[in-house]
């Protein structure tokens, strides 16, 4: 293992000869560990017309293995104290777990053996129960939900006919009836590779001590390169979709955003931070105040890697008040270019956010996974403050220009009665 | 299966938050240590808020206290005066206790707090960072209301309190209400809130570092509290053990089983959590497993326990819900009465004993964070709590015996009320 400081962290690093990666920073402020493994490989990656297959091999991966029964690896680390999950995105597909210090040699045990074992323990009873679970899962996100379909409605109009990225990570209810055993064994032997392995370990451990189940860890990933992702580009071929809707009005405005990992990514999600960040940020300031048009107006910005990541900007909209009004409003704010106090304010502020999110170890553990995964290094993490900080008006100019305007805007209005 | 904690509650080592403590007739002032010596986290609160509220206008101090943040300081909003220090700022209410937290550099916390102390003695500021305050507290409510679980629980909290208590509505206050608020009301609300005792959580810095304990003499401009309340005049009698409401759109189904009840001591704050985690509060919990692992009807359950108080009385809410789909919600329904009636006489000594590791072992994931200890510890300070409830609470978890919990238990949950989402009325 390598050690190396940065920012004042002694960081520990491995990669093994097949390309697995792990960071291990000690913090013995708690007896806590947290360890994120983050997995290249997401709902991109679905095959056509078997959307949802990272996602329920992410449920299937705790289906157990030759020595330990289905759902025996969560109550195992539950039982005892530990925080255990999982989750599936477009690009990865990640397992966390936050647990006392102690237990982590164990997990790391645990987790060699399910990632060696899985694809031989896959089952049909096993995938029939799971492919339940997530269209439960699907029924409480997306069906059950006040305005739940909204991502689905904005993906499928952003990207193009026959994109993986038109469709969420959960699937569509009739793909997932159609995932098979076969299916699930195929991806892993196609992503589940050393290459596409980061992990991250954060807390009160000594990285002498799990050195050797962390190598066991990485060591039982297959060796060799998955086939990269195609690069998919936001096109917003529908401008806008009307929903009648029985409940209140809300504006959702779409934008197609740079890909993750990319400098203008970090400019259109800190242009994002400067127009919703906030109770003082520009778009709450416009739209939210005085006479309001919303009672709220929230930004959130998808990162992906390969292509464009996307911009969402949700505006309820208050009783009586005129859709156009609302979308006019918006427009106008993000069209403005920034000025030298936007730009202080949105410095300030997120870097005090910034230092919220990354007390906890768990978040750190996460933020130094994602890393690895966009950079192959730890060290954007513990950079970003400083790269913030050396932003200029005009840079953060340029990330609003990826917010403005509406040729490449999708526009989902549900109308009230 | 491996499902029961491998370990015995008994030695299971839990942070108490070790609550040091400064009392004057204005001000209560409790400190714990944080992990990270850069950060600090400070909370003010103060409790009796529904008290404070003249009929008609429920909502008025939350909608008052999230305005506040937006109110000029030094010609900015006070939360960008606040940021340039390296400190973020929100406000707002629970069921019973109105809100501040600073969060952030522990350089900059203390400047931060005399700067929020002035504003709140200035007052909601002008007519637009009172809108927006309201607007906030209007979008709060409006999402409590699209929330099943917040809809099932603010229904059976209706159901069993007495009106106009601190259980009866939403924190937030009610639609009508807060559209009719002025901010002239929002002035009034702000010099009550202040003459009432200030309770200040402070994680990361000590009582004696600076001018904490000056500044919070400073804010502290009353000595005024609660209203005694007997649990009798917060809970009726209501012992009605289903109720319906109607879903907002088709294809909704919830199930939600809960009680609220009076909480003598910490004991029965611990019973009562040890009963949620067990019904449906991880991975192994029983309904979790039945309804999820074995049905595979539910993406899973959600249970936990909320605590409010009313003057001197702590209330607790267990909850477990469940989204389902409605061609389930029948079948659902019986088996979870069913199960819930044996619940109590089929608790083992190691299902005891794996619930208590998991709440014992929790108080550690509360310490990563200064944010999340500080408003941790405030839940066990409210409503006047002493200092060390916390500690007993989780002394009782360690030694609570089995006939002790089903003892506590058969009482605490003798009551309980089903709450269906649904299209139509279960038959």
């Amino acid at each position: 293992m390598v050690q190396r400081e940065i920012g004042g962290d002694f960081v520990h690093a491995i990669q093994t000869m097949s390309g697995a990666r792990a960071t291990v920073v000690r913090d013995d402020s708690l007896p806590l560990a947290a360890l994120s493994i983050r997995v290249s490989a997401g709902s991109v990656q679905d095959p056509p017309g078997k959307s949802g297959v990272a996602h329920v091999l992410e449920h299937l991966m705790f289906g157990g293995t030759k020595r330990h029964a289905r759902g025996e690896h969560l109550t195992f680390v539950q039982a005892n104290g530990g925080f255990v999950n999982a989750k599936a995105s477009a690009d990865w597909t990640k397992f966390f777990h936050v647990t006392p210090p102690e237990m982590l040699p164990d997990i790391l045990r645990l987790e060699a053996e399910r990632f060696a074992e899985t694809s031989c323990a896959l089952n049909a009873e096993n995938l029939a129960v799971e492919r339940q679970i997530v269209l439960a899962e699907r029924l409480q996100r997306i069906t059950n939900k006040a305005y739940g379909d909204a991502y689905e409605r904005i993906f499928g109009a952003m990207f193009p006919t026959g994109s993986p990225s038109r469709l969420l990570p959960i699937g569509l209810a009739a793909d997932v009836q159609r995932i098979s055993v076969d299916d699930c064994r195929q991806f892993i032997a196609a992503h589940y590779l050393a290459s596409n392995v980061n992990v991250a370990i954060v807390g009160a451990v000594d990285p002498a001590l799990i050195q050797r189940p962390l190598e066991e860890l990485l060591g039982s990933f297959g060796p060799g390169h998955g086939p990269e992702p195609a690069v998919d580009e936001a096109t917003a071929e529908c401008s806008r979709q009307i929903v009648p809707s029985h409940l209140d009005s809300k504006i959702f405005l779409a934008y197609a955003l740079p890909p993750q990992g990319s400098r203008d990514y970090e400019l259109a999600r800190l242009a994002g931070y400067l127009l919703g960040g906030g109770a003082t940020a520009r778009l709450p300031l416009s739209v939210s105040h005085g006479r309001p048009l919303v009672s709220a107006a929230v930004v959130k910005t998808f990162g992906r890697a390969h292509g464009s990541s996307v911009g969402v900007i949700e505006c309820p909209v208050v009783a009586g008040v005129d859709r156009d009004a609302v979308v006019v409003s918006v427009d106008a704010a993000t069209s403005r270019p920034a000025t030298d106090d936007e730009l202080d304010r949105v410095k300030t502020s997120y870097l005090a956010e910034r230092i919220g999110e990354t007390d906890s170890i768990a978040e750190r553990a996460d933020g130094i996974s994602l890393a690895l995964q966009l950079h192959g290094s730890p060290r954007p993490f513990f950079d970003h403050p400083a790269a913030v900080a050396a932003v200029t008006t005009a840079d953060i100019t340029r990330g609003l220009s990826f917010w403005a305007g509406s040729s490449r805007r999708f526009e989902l209005v549900y109308l009230g009665d | 299966v491996i499902s029961e904690a491998t370990i015995d509650r008994a030695i299971v080592s839990a942070p108490s938050g070790a609550v040091a403590e400064r009392q004057a007739a204005r001000f209560r002032l409790a400190s714990v240590p944080g992990a990270n010596p850069r950060l600090a986290a400070l909370r003010l609160f103060w409790d009796g808020v529904p008290e404070l509220e003249p009929a008609g206008q429920a909502g008025l101090v939350g909608a008052a206290l999230q305005s506040v943040p937006l109110c000029p300081r030094h010609g900015v909003p006070l939360a960008d005066a606040v940021a340039a220090l390296g400190v973020t700022l929100t406000a707002g209410v629970s069921r019973s206790s109105a809100f501040v937290d600073l969060f952030g550099l522990r350089t900059g916390i203390q400047e931060a707090l005399a700067l929020v102390g002035e504003a709140l003695r200035d007052g909601v500021g002008d007519g637009a960072a009172w809108n927006a305050g309201r607007a906030k507290s209007q979008h709060a409510l409006r999402q409590r209301e699209l929330n099943q679980r917040t809809r099932a629980t603010d229904a059976l909290l209706a159901r069993r309190a007495v009106p106009g208590s601190a259980l009866a509505r939403p924190a937030e206050g009610t639609a009508e209400d807060l559209r009719a608020l002025t901010v002239e009301q929002g002035r009034w609300a702000l010099r009550q809130l202040l003459g009432q005792r200030l309770n200040v959580v402070a994680v990361g810095v000590e009582p004696t570092d600076g001018d904490l304990t000056d500044l919070t003499t400073t804010i502290s401009s009353g000595d005024g509290t609660a209203a005694p309340t007997a649990p009798g005049d917060v809970l009726t009698a209501d012992r009605s053990p289903e109720l319906w409401l109607k879903s907002r759109r088709d294809g909704e189904g919830y199930l939600l089983w809960g009680t609220v009840t009076a909480l003598s001591s910490p004991a029965e704050l611990a019973a009562l959590q040890l009963a949620a985690r067990m019904l449906g509060g991880w991975y192994g919990a029983r309904w979790w497993r039945h309804f999820r692992d074995t049905r595979a009807v539910t993406y899973g359950t959600d249970a936990g326990v909320e605590t409010c108080t009313s003057g001197p009385g702590l209330f607790g809410t267990l909850y477990v819900g469940m989204v389902l789909a409605p061609r389930d919600l029948r079948t659902a329904r019986s088996e979870l009465l069913a199960s819930a009636d044996e619940f109590v006489d089929e608790i083992t000594p190691a299902e005891l004993n794996t619930a208590a590791v998991q709440l014992l072992c929790q108080e550690t994931f509360w310490h990563d964070g200064v944010q999340g200890l500080a408003q941790r510890t405030s839940q066990f300070l409210m409503g006047g709590l002493p200092g060390e409830f916390n500690r007993s609470r989780l002394r009782a978890l360690r030694t609570m015996s089995l006939p002790e919990l089903r003892t506590l238990l058969r009482r605490l949950l003798g009551n309980p009320l089903l709450v269906t989402i649904a299209a139509e009325a279960a038959r």
